[in-house]
């Protein structure tokens, strides 16, 4: 593993593309398998159908991706497996149609803490900060601001970890929301 | 697994689901959590599931990945025990090379539903096992087992064997084999139309050959090896099928007599990726190349083992004719796979 272990995801994935050798292939899907399958168990819950899903994927892998040229591997991978685990979902439950909302959860990526380097930007945020619920707020700071795991987070607020992390989704949510508005 | 890109590592994900990381970690992780989905995901996933079935299912695909890439050379195993157990005799004295021969038999058994043709071959092989020696037997069964749920035909190999030893049983096979000869070479004709994929396996199953042929008793301590290794090692189970120098290399375990090149195999690789002058008359792939090494420590007397195309093979030999000297381990052949792939 010491080579190959080196390459970037795009160079194993072009190495892979150009010469249709499995075997680079492979050590790139290992970076992955435990998140593909932790994200098959999310939606598919079951983890031996899980298992089965991020076999699949694999397979779908290998058989797609001599076709051209993926400048984010993982973006590629997530989207893959994304789609793949919602097309289960669909023949389980035809009825089982709006599951973009299921998946967007945390799609929409916005860090705040990380870009407000300028002072206007940092006044809009505060603005906004003050906008929050309570239980949105107390979550965000302690979790950007304080630098506290979700676990720490939880026990201080006498919160379950899932309503923690829930509370940061939202208010990361509300946060950007609130910014967008405030940029028009 | 290390991390790629500030990627987040299967390691990372195993310690923070086992609570291994402390507080600073901990947050550390997850906010690289909250800002990759896919991730955050899967870990509420994993975190949603019995972590004793989350372990069990892994092992599952690990084995299933390991299978998958190393069938070919579970195949070219059997092969291998089969011609040491004499049936090589057959394969002489065939009009066919053994190379063709054992082509044909080991790229029938991809992981494609064609090969499912190959099961035909089990009900001829069985009935006619007894007769054999039970060395040959005992051997057999061995290829079998290592092959798993995939009864392919590599049985077919016994079933040759006994007919030219066997009178009443291989009547019938007789009539069978060109049959069966014949769905092979189709399944392997298909196999080629749908997937470049397998094109892979002919390359791998041509240099296996080689190998094979010219020392298969090396080969098969190889093969025995690559089995103990789990899949994690999958870039250094493929290098070493190149030969058996050119694994003690790749997993950096040198012993005294195998050449090294100096200043490591890291850089040489470095070297071998930085260097490479590629062009587009090049055919991407791999150059394999056998090569000595002589008093002063260069490569000498290159031989081109598997070629992609002249332009290609000019340039693998160019690099390690022109590259770092190796440590002197003069009449030691070296086999090397040179990578050539646009940058």
């Amino acid at each position: 593993m010491k080579l190959a272990s080196e390459k970037s995801d795009e160079w194993l994935f072009h190495s892979y593309a150009s010469t249709g050798e499995k075997r680079w292939l492979s050590i790139l899907f290992e970076r992955y398998r435990l998140m593909v399958f932790g994200f098959c168990c999310k939606y598919l819950k079951a983890p031996e159908q899980a298992s089965d899903a991020t076999m699949d994927i694999f397979e779908k892998l290998l058989s797609q991706s001599q076709k051209g040229e993926v400048n984010n591997f993982k973006v590629w991978l997530f989207v893959l497996t994304k789609n793949h685990c919602l097309m289960i979902l669909r023949k389980k439950s035809p009825e089982f149609t709006n599951v973009e909302d299921t998946f967007v959860e945390s799609d929409q990526i916005w860090h705040p803490m990380e870009e407000g380097d300028e002072e206007a930007r940092q006044a809009r945020l505060d603005e906004c900060l003050k906008g929050l619920p309570e239980g949105q707020l107390s979550c965000i700071k302690g979790f950007f601001y304080e630098k506290l795991p979700y676990q720490e987070l939880a026990k201080r607020l006498s919160l379950e970890i899932k309503k923690v992390k829930s509370n940061i989704q939202n208010g990361k949510r509300n946060l950007k929301l609130c910014m967008e508005r405030q940029y028009e | 697994m290390s991390e790629h890109n500030g990627h987040i590592g299967e390691e990372a994900m195993q310690r923070y689901l086992n609570g291994e990381m402390d507080a600073a970690e901990q947050h550390a992780f997850e906010k690289k959590l909250e800002n990759d989905p896919f991730a955050y995901q899967a870990i509420e996933g994993l975190e949603g599931v019995s972590q004793a079935e989350v372990a069990r299912e892994l092992q599952k695909l690990q084995a299933t990945e390991t299978e998958q890439s190393f069938s070919w050379m579970k195949i070219a195993a059997a092969v291998t025990i089969a011609l040491m157990s004499g049936l090589g005799i057959w394969y002489y004295s065939q009009p066919q090379t053994p190379a063709q021969l054992a082509y044909e038999e080991t790229t029938a058994p991809v992981e494609t539903p064609q090969a499912k043709t190959a099961p035909s071959t089990e009900p001829v092989a069985a009935p006619t096992l007894p007769e054999t020696s039970s060395e040959t037997i005992a051997e057999v069964n061995e290829a079998e087992e290592i092959e798993l749920d995939e009864p392919i035909a590599i049985t077919a190999a016994p079933a040759l064997a006994d007919v030219q030893s066997l009178d009443p049983p291989s009547q019938k096979q007789e009539d069978e084999l060109p049959t069966l000869r014949n769905e092979v070479a189709v399944t392997l004709e298909e196999n080629m139309a749908d997937e470049d994929e397998e094109q892979f396996s002919e390359e791998i199953l041509e240099e296996t050959i080689v190998e094979t042929v010219v020392d298969d008793i090396i080969f098969e301590e190889q093969v025995a090896q690559d089995f103990e290794v789990n899949s994690g090692a999958v870039a250094d189970q493929q290098l070493s099928r190149t030969a058996p120098a050119a694994k003690s290399m790749s997993r950096q375990s040198f012993n005294a007599t195998t050449p090294q090149p100096i200043g490591g195999l890291k850089a040489y690789q470095d070297y071998l990726t930085d260097s490479l002058r590629y062009t587009s008359e090049m055919q991407a792939g791999v150059v394999t190349l056998r090569f000595t090494i002589d008093q002063r420590g260069t490569p000498a007397d290159i031989q081109v083992i598997q070629s992609l195309n002249e332009t290609a093979d000019m340039e693998a030999i160019r690099l390690v004719a022109e590259g770092p000297k190796w440590s002197r381990s003069p009449g030691i052949p070296m086999t090397l796979s040179v990578p050539i792939r646009p940058k």
